[in-house]
């Protein structure tokens, strides 16, 4: 089913930094459909992250309009729908490994009963189970990506957005995480997003947008 | 000259990218600087003044009672010789049988009184000992009771019955007055001897005439009359402290008992009066232990609570500086940057606080700004080094304990301290409870009344007690919170009794658990200053 996940018209979107003002999206026009896989490409500052900033309603564009048919308005938007990970795996100090991951279950509108087994599962898959009662200050750079990939697809979310998610890991590693969010997509008919500067990450996405100074080209 | 301008731009930075931390940090130096600044002011100058402030209204320094057939002149010399300015005034006392007036048809009569013999000065050296009421300026004066004893008013006739079998003499009263002093002026000498409430029968008369109507009875029965100069003194070089001062009282006294020896008895108001002051400065000083101690105690483990917050991003960085080769002693010199200016800009604040409270209530606190001076020196250097306390400490222990890679890691430390291996909480809780119990077992009491006299008796071992119930309550309190939050937080969660949390109350209660010794602390840190309340509430009522 070819259904449309987010819509952006015209969306533009600026910086101000005292009387400075940068263009970090301008008149961006895009759509993600359920099942796309999409690599958005582009030099550093070209605007990648703030386009899946707004995407996942993290950020209001200045101009233009979002729109999420099938996930509802912005302020329902939950784990359950988007999953995301960040350049900085931005884990909870104070919380397991598991206990981050089953987290983000337990925020969402799913049942209680399902978090921990849903958070093994997934921890599993990623090779993390002999890690589960580690704090994240324990844990390697590398680990702490791969838990916050986990933290990103336990929910299975309907759309996966990752901002340069592989680009403090070892190719071998990078690679297998990319394995671990394909999979979740195709397992759960989701989108995957993924802004990236690795091509050969890039690559394994059917649709590459690539963006210059702001606009997609 | 390079690593200076790192410092400057280090500062500069800090200013500009942390400026709430900083002036959060600020702040609760600065308030805790104005409390010790001011307490201390306070409590400075109400010693040091209070010592003026009791003597100024003595109504009688000094009381010589000279012995019969002494020369009166001999002591005055006396005195003169001690005090030049001093001013005196002999004053006639004669103790008679009884007074006796006729109004119309009826005769009243009073038990035994006083004649006073006054000179016409004696009210303008001592304004306080004889209040003009009705009549005249000078004369025959009853006292005011006196009068309704015997349902006399001016122009009446008394007849003053004399000791020693001498006849009575009969006098006109030209006006009625009031002994406001009556205690000082009629007191017995020497003080302690015979002690009793002054009598209500008195008469006073011109000296002159005293002298002439009780010469005979000064004679015929020395003990019932006697002659006292009376002094006021101008004490130039009174010493300011209380306990100066009446060592100082003393040693003039003893001057004074050593030239006039053999001629009279003196009682001394003065010495009196600075004994009482001494214990009016000890209360004072108890207050300041007992109220404002706890007040800075808990405003300073605030202040290093405050400052100490910033510890986990502080870390952070210097182990970021350590990467990239700063020294220990380069990352300790940034370090004290930040504290620096914590530290001086809570101390200006600070400064500025306690003088504009001093300004404000200047009428109710009366700190002198000369007098704050030191106080604020003393806060201020306290300030400065309570910010390098809390900031400089950790990175000290940091950089000389942790390598780089544990400098950088947020951990969640749960080995057990060693207060809470040895049980100090419960030790100090037994040693305030056995202090305590030995404190009411003796009936010891800080406020003492004999005779409705208060008097203040200060044991300082009684201290110990609360100062060891504070500290064991607030260890106490971090063991008990700790322990709850490390072992009764996941059972609870367990039964999902926390009604706020829902589903997430596993979660919540895990992260809190590992967060208990700050949780603990903040905890703690309230149980002190109820401790501290409780502890004051009951040193008030009692």
């Amino acid at each position: 089913m070819n259904e449309l996940l987010v819509s952006l018209d015209n969306v533009s979107h600026y910086y101000r930094h005292g009387q400075v003002e940068t263009a970090a999206l301008d008149n961006v026009s895009c759509q993600i459909m359920a099942n796309a896989r999409v690599a958005v490409v582009g030099p550093s500052g070209s605007g990648k992250s703030t386009l899946l900033h707004l995407v996942a309603g993290l950020d209001r564009p200045t101009s233009g309009v979002i729109r999420w048919p099938a996930l509802g308005s912005e302020t329902e938007l939950r784990p359950d729908q988007i999953g995301l990970v960040f350049q900085m795996p931005s884990l909870l100090p104070a919380l397991t490994v598991l206990e981050n991951v089953e987290l983000c279950w337990l925020l969402s509108k799913k049942h209680e009963a399902g978090a921990h087994a849903a958070a093994l599962e997934v921890l599993e898959k990623l090779g993390l189970s002999a890690i589960v009662d580690k704090l994240p200050g324990e844990l390697s750079g590398g680990q702490m990506q791969r838990v916050a990939a986990a933290r990103a697809v336990v929910c299975r979310p309907r759309l996966i957005l990752a901002d340069e998610a592989t680009g403090q890991l070892d190719s071998a590693t990078a690679k297998r995480l990319i394995e671990v969010l394909l999979d979740s997509a195709a397992n759960s008919g989701a989108a995957l997003v993924v802004a990236t500067h690795d091509l050969d990450v890039a690559n394994r996405m059917t649709t590459q947008w690539r963006l210059v100074h702001g606009r997609l080209e | 000259m390079s690593f200076l301008r790192v410092l400057f731009s280090w500062a500069v930075s800090l200013v500009k990218r942390r400026p709430a931390r900083l002036v959060g940090a600020m702040i609760g130096i600065s308030l805790a600087l104005a409390l010790l600044a001011c307490l201390g002011s306070f409590i400075d100058s109400s010693v040091r003044t209070m010592t003026n402030r009791s003597v100024a209204n003595l109504p009688i320094d000094w009381q010589i009672q000279l012995n019969s057939g002494t020369d009166e002149e001999a002591v005055r010399t006396a005195v003169r010789q001690l005090d030049p300015s001093a001013a005196l005034e002999t004053v006639g006392y004669a103790d008679v049988p009884s007074l006796e007036a006729k109004t119309g048809e009826t005769v009243q009569m009073t038990g035994a009184a006083v004649v006073l013999g006054l000179s016409h000065q004696y009210n303008k050296t001592f304004p306080q000992e004889v209040a003009p009421m009705l009549g005249a300026d000078h004369g025959v004066f009853a006292a005011q009771q006196t009068a309704a004893n015997l349902h006399i008013s001016v122009g009446d006739t008394v007849t003053i019955e004399r000791a020693g079998g001498l006849p009575a003499v009969e006098v006109t009263i030209n006006g009625i007055i009031s002994l406001p002093g009556a205690s000082t002026i009629l007191q017995r000498i020497p003080v302690g001897a015979n002690p009793g409430a002054p009598s209500d029968n008195v008469l006073v008369l011109p000296i002159e005439v005293w002298r002439y109507l009780f010469s005979q009875q000064l004679e015929a029965q020395p003990d019932s009359a006697h002659f006292q100069v009376h002094v006021h003194t101008t004490p130039n070089n009174l010493p300011a402290t209380p306990d100066e001062a009446y060592a100082w009282e003393l040693q003039r006294a003893h001057h004074l008992e050593l030239s006039t020896a053999g001629h009279g008895v003196l009682a001394d108001n003065f010495a009196t009066r600075l004994a009482s002051v001494r214990g009016d400065a000890l209360y004072a000083k108890v207050l300041f232990l007992f109220l404002g101690l706890p007040g800075l105690t808990v405003a300073t483990l605030l202040t290093l609570g405050i400052a100490g917050s910033g510890a986990v991003r502080r870390r952070q960085q210097q182990a970021l500086l350590r990467t990239r080769g700063a020294s220990v002693g380069m990352v300790l010199n940034l370090a004290s940057a930040e504290a620096v200016l914590v530290g001086l800009g809570g101390g200006l604040l600070g400064a500025a606080l306690a003088l504009i409270v001093s300004r404000v209530f200047k009428a109710a606190l009366g700190i002198p700004l000369t007098g704050m001076i030191g106080w604020l020196s003393i806060a201020f250097c306290a300030g400065l080094f309570l910010a390098l306390t809390a900031v400089l400490l950790p990175a000290w222990h940091e950089a000389r304990r942790s390598t780089i890679t544990a400098t950088r890691t947020l951990w969640f430390i749960s080995a057990k301290p060693l207060w809470r291996r040895v049980w100090l909480d419960v030790v100090l809780l037994a040693v305030a409870a056995i202090d305590l119990w030995w404190m009411a077992s003796t009936g010891y009491q800080l406020v003492l009344a004999p005779e409705g006299v208060s008097s203040v008796s200060v044991h300082y071992e009684a201290f110990a007690g609360p100062f060891c119930l504070w500290i064991g309550t607030m260890l106490l309190t971090l063991r008990i919170f700790g322990f709850m939050l490390e072992r009764g937080l996941p059972l609870v969660a367990k039964i999902r009794l926390p009604p706020f949390a829902g589903k997430l109350s596993r979660i919540i209660a895990a992260s809190l658990a590992r967060q208990r010794r700050a949780l603990s602390r903040a905890m703690a840190l309230v149980a002190l200053a109820v401790s501290f309340a409780v502890s004051t509430a009951i040193f008030n009522a009692t």
